[in-house]
């Protein structure tokens, strides 16, 4: 199966496929390449087997969107991330507006995560170099992490603490945080050059990926931060988005600005799949949590696709 | 427009202001070469050059404002200062002008300031003069004199004028001559070293700021975003793919590039006449802008940013990469008569070559410096002529020769740039790129085969013995009988003294290897036991304990191999070699299945009570490298049946289980080891984990500070035996190499106590007895 749905007049940043239903997937969009102008978050309703792709709702900003992610509590909400600095809760079951719109970044949001485990709260990482705590139901910010001295480009809850997350920057860093503490419980010199993305091994507590400016991913074990186990080398340009799959321990999923995704077994080190169906910058890449084979991806082409990798089948 | 609110940074670029449209347009647009495709930075160049630039904000902040301040105030002395040099220059000094304070920065300040002129007018004149350049550059310096930049070294130049004004020399080739023997002079003089190092990258910032500062027209941000367009383009080599040809958002760069649209406020706008501004010398103010702005102690030189797939030679791929820039350009700008071709084919070879040597600089204290050196180049030749022209109405024509024109003397003088950069190459790089360096080199030490590492790492070769060892006076027949008695590092100690003694007694180098990796010394228990199978490769315990460290260092292909060494030197099992069929394949998981398979064979040899434990150990490591912990598991404890009194193989048996997310178990085995020997820091620092893991963060600290407090009594123990001598030996503090890391878990522990006074001891202080009165240890 393979499908595509178009996202006319936007570039898409992210994309995330719902805890709750295994047809629903949000798409973060801005207009221009999110360089100037509108932003837009798609819900898109994907049908199995035969890949159907509808639009359940859309979603006007005044400014483009640069990353979504669902509530882990409330299957109809989801949160986004405003290049003009803005955090947007969005009930799908309502129409137009937002239900909430918190502004504390000075600069450009550029990465929201749901905690998973207590579910209560979420992140916000923004090139103003912080990191933020949030409620839905807090009107302003928990608290407020300091530490990065460049752009925070990811903070990612662990998917096996309640309180802990992880941090990437262009400040060359992944950092490790306690919501108990406010400076870095600790620091990882991670690549030679940015790091733009980062995500948690779901089997292996310990285990985070990176993806770098620097065109690599790595596979660190947080008990070893001197050095990565793996460096997986293929992508030509730099890399956007890793993702670790929810169905097992050894995929990893990533995006470049190669305009490829490529899906690795990071035990291995191979590289065991590369999607280059897009024909600009492949931005957002995810698993769909109930259908194990499937994975959309989205694009600076305007165009969302959603299939069944090979090495999946 | 508002610049002071874009140097305060972030807080005033909310949606309430006015300049968010701009100031976004300078972000995002950095962003994208961040996130890059490539390279280049020029919008943030400017933002993030404010961004530093502003004290407080960053870390040279107040260090910047302090130095620019002393060089505003010493300005003429600094002149003075180089009196001594001018001497070394005499003889040139009856013909031209002496060498003045480094000017790089100012005349890049300048180059900037230059950008109004030069768009008027692009005449060119292959027949550059350099009275010309002095031209245009005394221009510059007026417009230097204005109150924003108020800078020390105008006053240096009204004292070189006074000495210097008014002489005018054509350069002549005997002068050349001249000259470049009187930089092979000058560069012995110690002091012209100290001057650029004196030279601060953070005083360019602040002009660099200053300059951003002036009220810039709005053309200015649009030009930034065409260039940071363009440079984006010519990161990205249009025909390497048929996508990247095709690409719509390249086509989009190309016309923000071309300013066929542009950014206004919160829109794209057609631009119906392209505005025609982008020029050599903006171009080149923005790179230098930008360059800057990474030297700032950032770790990254702007190579990296050009191309990162090779870090090393950062320097001369940016310097390929700059090239292929400057020929683009001169085809795109050609139609516009922007530039020159001739121009900029000058350029090509010795402007690149130039830019390469700052590059290399630009993380360090030096930048200026040959930037300095090239301009004061360019000033040794240039024929004085301070009355005449002082404001040039050709002022965009004359920098363009003038530039040229320090082309020409570049290439003359080629020799002694190169020597020049050689003489300052030590003081090009700081701290923070030696860091990086050393992890690059770390990295290439490991040979990334995709499939973890090789331990090519020279210090597996070479065992480093402990200096003024109190065993080696003692009797031989006695050392091995010390080191079974002693605590570790009296054994260590001890068995360093034997195999220095007699460097063919395999048993101890596998004991010496053995102690090491319980003091956590990988590397040099690798390079022990790799002594050992030489000197008897049927040691076949120490083919095993070096797999293990191999195993622990991430080189999966050398555990394989020692692995597989064991099987080939076991007089027992080397029958299982025949028996099992031999692949090709080197690949690390085609080495695993074949190793795998030969132990499984020995273990089929020996089943039921005759059972080897090596044989489940080894099958052990195998699969705990493979991530199979239950089945590590289930050999680890086959061979503890066998060999309960092994500490080291109830910690393996414990980090196994903690591996497979059995935690409990996983204490009880530490707590096993720790029941054998109380003084095995491993195990004791596997058992913190273990209890952070199950949110007993107390528990987990008193473990961590028993660690500590032993580490502490073994160093004391050593400083007592060995003297003063050690403390340098081992660098990284503490007995092995855990103390940092204990520490750091210790600091997260006392976070999650919500002790965040104790925590920051860690980092500080780390005196145990701030601890002892809470925590029982």
């Amino acid at each position: 199966m393979f499908a595509t749905h178009r996202t006319t007049g936007y570039n898409g940043y992210a994309l995330q496929w719902s805890p709750f239903f295994e047809h629903k997937l949000a798409v973060a969009t801005a207009s221009n390449f999110g360089l100037v102008g509108n932003g837009r978050l798609h819900i898109l309703n994907v049908s199995a087997p035969e890949a159907q792709i509808g639009v359940e709702r859309v979603f006007d900003t005044q400014d483009g969107l640069f990353d979504v992610c669902w509530s882990e509590v409330n299957e109809n909400q989801l949160v986004t991330a405003s290049g003009d600095g803005s955090i947007k809760l969005w009930d799908t079951t309502l129409a137009d507006f937002p239900i909430q719109n918190w502004h504390e970044h000075q600069r450009e949001v550029f990465s929201v995560n749901w905690n998973l485990v207590r579910k209560d709260s979420f992140l916000s990482a923004s090139w103003d170099n912080t990191i933020k705590l949030w409620s839905q139901n807090s009107p302003s910010s928990l608290q407020t992490f300091k530490g990065h001295s460049h752009c925070v480009y990811s903070a990612m809850w662990s998917p096996h603490s309640p309180t802990l997350f992880a941090s990437c920057s262009g400040d060359h860093t992944v950092k490790l945080w306690d919501t108990n503490s406010p400076a870095p419980v600790q620091t990882i010199l991670a690549h030679g050059n940015e790091v733009l993305s980062l995500d948690w091994n779901k089997y292996q507590d310990h285990t985070v990926v990176t993806g770098s400016v620097d065109h690599t991913i790595k596979v660190w074990d947080l008990r070893r931060p001197d050095r990565e186990l793996n460096c997986l080398r293929g992508h030509e340009y730099a890399v956007r988005k890793v993702k670790c799959s929810p169905h097992s321990g050894s995929l990893v999923a990533s995006t470049s600005y190669d305009m490829t995704m490529r899906i690795w077994d990071i035990t291995t080190g191979d590289m065991i799949e590369i999607h280059d169906a897009h024909t600009e910058f492949v931005l957002g890449v995810d698993f769909n949590l109930y259908r194990d084979r499937e994975i959309a991806t989205c694009a600076w082409d305007e165009s969302v696709h959603v299939f069944q990798p090979r090495c999946l089948m | 427009m508002s610049f002071p609110s874009l140097v305060t940074g972030g807080a005033e670029c909310g949606p309430s202001n006015p300049m968010n449209g701009l100031v976004k347009s300078f972000s995002r647009d950095r962003s994208l070469h961040q996130d890059r495709i490539g390279p280049s930075r020029n919008a943030g160049g400017s933002s993030s050059g404010f961004r530093t630039a502003h004290p407080g904000q960053q870390q040279g902040g107040d260090q910047f404002s302090q130095e620019f301040l002393q060089s505003q105030q010493g300005g003429q002395q600094e002149f003075f200062e180089f009196n001594e040099m001018t001497k070394e220059l005499d003889g040139i000094h009856q013909h031209r002008a002496p060498i003045t304070a480094p000017g790089g920065p100012d005349w890049a300040l300048d180059f900037m300031q230059q950008n109004g002129p030069v768009q008027q007018q692009h005449t060119f004149h292959n027949d550059a003069q350099f009275q010309e350049f002095e031209n245009v550059f005394r221009s510059a310096q007026q417009q230097h004199h204005g109150p924003q930049v108020g800078g020390g070294w105008q006053s240096e130049f009204a004292a070189f004028e006074q000495t210097h004004g008014g002489l005018d020399h054509a350069l002549q080739p005997e002068q050349i001559a001249a000259f470049e023997k009187a930089f092979e002079d000058a560069k012995q003089v110690s002091q012209w070293e100290s001057e650029f190092q004196t030279e601060n990258p953070q005083g360019w910032a602040a002009e660099f700021a200053a300059q951003e500062a002036n009220p810039a027209a709005d053309q200015d941000s649009k030009e930034a975003l065409a260039k940071t367009a363009g440079m984006l383009l010519e990161s990205v080599d249009p025909n390497s793919s048929e996508k990247f040809k095709n690409s719509s958002f390249m086509n989009f760069m190309r016309r923000l590039r071309d300013q066929e649209v542009a950014i206004e406020g919160n829109k794209l706008v057609e631009q119906t006449t392209p505005v025609i501004s982008v020029n050599a010398g903006s171009d080149w103010a923005a790179s230098f802008n930008q360059q800057q702005d990474k030297g700032k102690g950032k770790a990254t030189d702007w190579s990296n940013e050009f191309e990162q797939q090779q870090q090393k030679t950062g320097g001369s791929t940016w310097t390929t990469d700059f090239e292929k820039r400057i020929e683009q350009h001169i085809q795109n700008r050609e139609a516009g008569g922007m530039m020159s071709s001739e121009f900029a084919k000058q350029q090509e070879s010795s402007w690149a070559e130039e830019f390469s040597g700052v590059a290399h600089m630009a993380g360090g204290s030096t930048a200026p410096g040959d930037w300095a050196s090239q301009f004061n180049d360019s000033r040794q030749n240039v024929a004085q002529d301070w009355v005449n022209e002082f404001n040039s109405s050709n002022a965009a024509e004359e920098l363009e020769q003038a530039f040229l024109q320090q082309q020409n003397q570049l290439n003359q003088n080629e020799s002694w740039v190169e020597t020049y950069r050689k003489n300052i190459a030590h003081l090009a790089q700081d701290p923070v790129d030696k860091e990086w360096d050393s992890l690059q080199k770390d990295w290439e030490k490991h040979e990334a085969t995709g499939l973890g590492y090789r331990a090519s790492d020279p210090r597996y070769q070479h065992y480093t013995f402990e200096q003024n060892n109190p065993y080696m006076v003692a009797d031989t027949s006695k050392l091995m009988d010390l080191a079974a008695r002693g605590n570790l590092t009296e054994s260590i100690l001890a068995l360093e003294a034997a195999v220095q003694k007699n460097s063919a007694d395999a048993a101890a180098w596998h004991q010496l290897g053995l102690r090491q990796q319980e003091n956590e010394r990988e590397t040099m228990a690798i390079a022990a036991l790799l002594k050992a199978v030489e000197a008897n490769p049927k040691e076949l315990d120490a083919w095993l304990a070096l797999a293990v460290s191999y195993t622990n260092e991430n080189c999966r292909v050398d555990a394989y191999d020692a692995l597989q060494s064991w099987v080939e030197n076991s007089d027992q099992y080397k029958g299982v070699m025949n028996s099992v069929p031999a692949t090709k394949g080197r690949s690390a998981p085609e080495r695993h299945e074949y190793v795998t398979g030969l132990f499984l064979e020995a273990a089929r040899t020996n089943p039921g009570e005759n059972l080897d434990p090596d044989v489940q150990i080894a099958l052990g490591v195998l699969f705990n490298v493979s991530e199979e912990y239950e089945k590590a598991v289930d050999c680890f404890r086959a061979a503890l049946n066998l060999r309960p009194e092994d500490y080291m193989l109830w910690n393996k048996y414990g980090a196994t289980l903690a591996n497979s997310h059995n935690t409990t178990a996983a204490i009880e085995a530490y707590f096993n080891a720790l029941n054998i020997n109380p003084s095995y820091i491993r195990a004791r620092y596997n058992l913190a984990i273990a209890c952070i893991n199950l949110g007993q963060h107390r528990e987990a600290a008193e473990h961590l500070l028993s660690a500590l407090s032993l580490q502490n009594a073994g160093d004391a123990a050593r400083g007592l035996m060995v003297g003063a001598s050690t403390a340098g030996a081992q660098p990284d503090g503490g007995i092995g190499g855990m103390s940092q890391n204990v520490w750091e878990t210790l600091k997260m522990a006392m976070y999650m106590l919500g002790r965040s006074d104790l925590a920051h001891r860690c980092e500080t202080t780390r005196d145990l007895d701030a601890f002892r009165d809470e925590f029982d240890f």
